[in-house]
């Protein structure tokens, strides 16, 4: 009885407190930051989506944060799922098949799917999408792989080399744009084309791949812990 | 117009997490997350964001969806053998 006033009660108060945001009016006039992002970013930068320059260049030490995070979410979960396989029992378990149609759907889709997420990669800058969303649709072909053949992932070394190398990559971009273009993470190092092309907006491009293939790999290594321990 | 379609897909979303929390089927309250996650990227979509639909998409609906079954069938063979 008390608790479900008490719950009446926290409704009354959220709702109360909540109120004021619905009948906030509409605000027209973008910030400071927002206005001069949306009068010059285009220019400046050269990519025609300004999601993701925003996301890559004037946020970019943000966007390196979350890399962070992530690759620390994934040594997590390694450590808290790591145990030491028993050498003998490893060996001798056969993983169960998986069902025929979802191998031969596996192999069908596989390679629709890896082109759909180098394309939303590589078309970061001029259309929606970039390094994360990308990354995370190749993760999840290769994830399906996985679910139709127990057994076959990417080898471990193999992942970690790649993720290590695009997260060295990144840095090395974010260096280079210090070092010459006088800013941290700053993308015009490279020209910046003509706004629109695949190859354009200076850096960007390189940094949604570096993005792209360290997400994919650190994706891939959770769901392969995750996956790993059912024998 | 498209007030009554965002308030339609959040009254999916509202009865889908009410859902998830009252029922006692795991499998389902998964499902019923991913659903949230769905609805969520539909949303930002029609609010023309279609950067932010597509990480919702993949990340809400899918990744979690999938993280979340892989460990509730981990903790399942945990349970079924506690002889580890």
């Amino acid at each position: 009885m008390i608790k479900r006033s008490l719950i009446v009660l926290l409704l009354i108060v959220t709702a109360y407190i909540l109120y004021p945001l619905a009948i906030l009016p509409p605000q027209d006039n973008l910030g400071n930051a927002a206005a001069a992002i949306t009068a010059d970013g285009v220019t400046d930068l050269g990519a025609a989506n300004l999601v993701t320059s925003v996301i890559v260049s004037y946020r970019g030490l943000d966007t390196l944060g979350e890399v962070t995070v992530l690759f620390l979410a994934t040594a997590g979960v390694g450590f808290v799922l790591f145990r030491k396989r028993k050498s003998d029992t490893a060996d001798t378990e056969v993983p169960r098949q998986a069902s025929e149609f979802l191998q031969t759907g596996a192999i069908f889709l596989w390679p629709y799917i890896v082109i759909l997420g180098i394309f939303i990669i590589f078309h970061g800058h001029i259309s929606p999408g970039g390094g994360f969303q990308g990354g995370v649709i190749l993760a999840m072909a290769f994830l399906l792989i996985m679910l139709a053949f127990p057994g076959k992932a990417l080898p471990e070394g193999f992942r970690h080399a790649m993720e290590s190398l695009s997260g060295l990559a990144y840095v090395g971009i974010a260096i280079a744009g210090l070092a010459i273009a006088g800013d941290f993470l700053n993308t015009r190092i490279l020209p910046t084309g003509q706004t629109g092309s695949l190859i354009s907006a200076g850096a960007i491009p390189l940094i949604s791949v570096a993005i792209g293939i360290k997400v994919g790999a650190e994706m891939v290594t959770i769901l392969a812990h995750l996956r790993k321990e059912e024998a | 117009m498209i007030i009554f379609l965002l308030i339609f897909l959040g009254i999916i979303m509202l009865v889908a997490a009410i859902f998830a929390v009252m029922t006692k089927e795991l499998i389902a309250a998964i499902l019923a997350t991913g659903l949230i996650g769905l609805m969520a990227s539909v949303i930002f979509i029609v609010l023309a964001a279609p950067d932010v639909a597509m990480t919702e998409a993949a990340i809400g609906s899918g990744l979690t969806m999938v993280v979340f079954l892989l460990a509730l069938r981990r903790i399942r063979q945990l349970g079924g053998s506690d002889n580890d």
